[in-house]
């Protein structure tokens, strides 16, 4: 193995390695355990009533009975925006990936902000899509939210991260137009 | 990526202003491969072709084809068992896996092709009813996904071969994990509440839905990362 493979190989073991660290870190913040009835639990609580809200607003356009009480969505069939319903699994993880992967800060900060907020409105349509499926097709239900859209969600974040991490090491516009603009 | 400046022999610096600008596109070129070579073979290269191959085995293999579960249910259960002999969970109440439900179940249980039970064979734990476990996503799933990534990864045999038992190694672990950790807890003689360790344990490595989808990538970039054409 020449000394550049060698390099190569430590840069992936070391992103597997901090990736795993950020990852489990970020994990564990929010799957920590909390005392019931504490100040967490009502933040959270909280948190999620404004996912089911969010949630709720749009599902209204097209079945106008629904009402939203904390985090139940309540019309023609019922729903609870739980914890893990949010996808905040697969953000940490998007977000771990971005920190682990060597790029500048600023990309990096750009690609989070990019990449929860495309993650966030996705999970707020798979939330929607959920709710019609089980109006209309309750049978697949369970397949469709256990299996398929968290699939879904891992290959958007994944793509997501391969699209980022390209642009992340390209050269700053301004460093390549430099040459250019000083000719004029 | 900027293209380069094409000009004519005669002209190329000609003048020390068009020198300094020739060089300083080099070095912004320069600069700009550098940065794009560290990501670009820093991720595995996957193409088009390996891509649809890799959704086309993934559907395949994760679509609710009736039986796969009536096949992967044994599989599980000796490896259940062996996880349990080895880690000496569940202690004197000797808890095995089997596909059929040892002993009378509540009506309300409800099972399918995927369902296996967990039941004590000796002491007290016996006159409790058995435990169902779902295998899918905890168990096939992930394998199924670890396979279908090799699988469909543009690589000679042998290093498909190494990278699926190093990534089905790492996943069979942390099936391991999840085997061990709810065994120990449900078969204790004295039942307590689980250390804030193993909760945690539980919650990050097992219990988050996307887990089950993200540990064989992980698995795989590891094996990929391990192996060498």
């Amino acid at each position: 193995m020449n000394r550049s493979s060698r390099e190569l190989r430590r840069a992936r073991l070391r992103f597997a390695a901090a990736f795993v660290a950020v990852g489990g870190v970020l994990l564990a913040l929010y799957s920590f355990p909390y005392a019931e009835h504490g100040m967490r639990e009502v933040g959270f609580a909280w948190y999620l009533g404004a996912y089911a809200r969010a949630a709720g607003s749009l599902i209204h356009l097209a079945d106008p009975t629904l009402r939203v009480s904390g985090a139940d969505l309540v019309g023609r069939t019922s729903l609870t925006v739980a914890k893990n319903c949010d996808a905040m699994d697969v953000n940490l993880l998007l977000v771990a990936a971005m920190i682990a992967f060597p790029a500048p800060w600023k990309r990096r900060l750009v690609g989070i902000v990019a990449g929860v907020g495309l993650l966030s409105i996705v999970n707020l349509l798979r939330i929607v899509a959920l709710y019609q499926i089980n109006v209309h097709a309750p049978r697949a239900f369970e397949f469709i939210h256990a299996e398929v859209f968290p699939l879904v969600m891992v290959v958007l974040a994944v793509g997501a991260f391969g699209l980022w991490s390209r642009w992340s090491r390209q050269a700053e516009p301004a460093s390549v137009e430099a040459p250019a603009n000083a000719e004029a | 990526m900027p293209k380069p400046e094409r000009r004519r022999p005669r002209a190329r610096g000609s003048t020390w202003r068009q020198r300094r600008s020739e060089a300083t596109v080099k070095a912004g070129l320069g600069a700009t491969l550098a940065a794009e070579r560290l990501p670009a073979s820093m991720l595995p290269p996957w193409r088009a072709r390996s891509l649809a191959l890799f959704f086309g085995l993934a559907i395949v293999l994760l679509a609710p084809w009736p039986g796969y579960g009536r096949l992967f249910g044994p599989l599980f259960c000796a490896f259940g068992d062996a996880v349990i002999v080895v880690v000496g969970a569940g202690s004197d109440s000797e808890p095995r896996f089997s596909t059929q439900p040892p002993g009378p179940v509540t009506a309300e249980t409800e099972t399918t092709d995927w369902t296996v039970w967990l039941a004590a064979t000796r002491g007290d734990g016996r006159s409790r009813p058995p435990l169902p476990l779902e295998t899918r996503i905890l168990g096939y799933t992930p394998l199924a996904l670890s396979l279908a990534l090799t699988a469909a990864f543009a690589v000679s045999w042998r290093r498909k071969l190494r990278m699926l038992a190093i990534g089905l190694g790492l996943l069979l672990v942390r099936l391991a994990i999840a085997i061990a950790l709810p065994v120990s807890r449900a078969f204790t003689p004295h039942a307590t509440a689980p250390g804030p360790v193993s909760e945690l344990v539980w919650y990050v490595l097992i219990d988050l839905p996307a887990m089950s989808y993200v540990a064989p990538l992980f698995a795989w970039w590891i094996a990929f990362t391990a192996t060498r054409d």
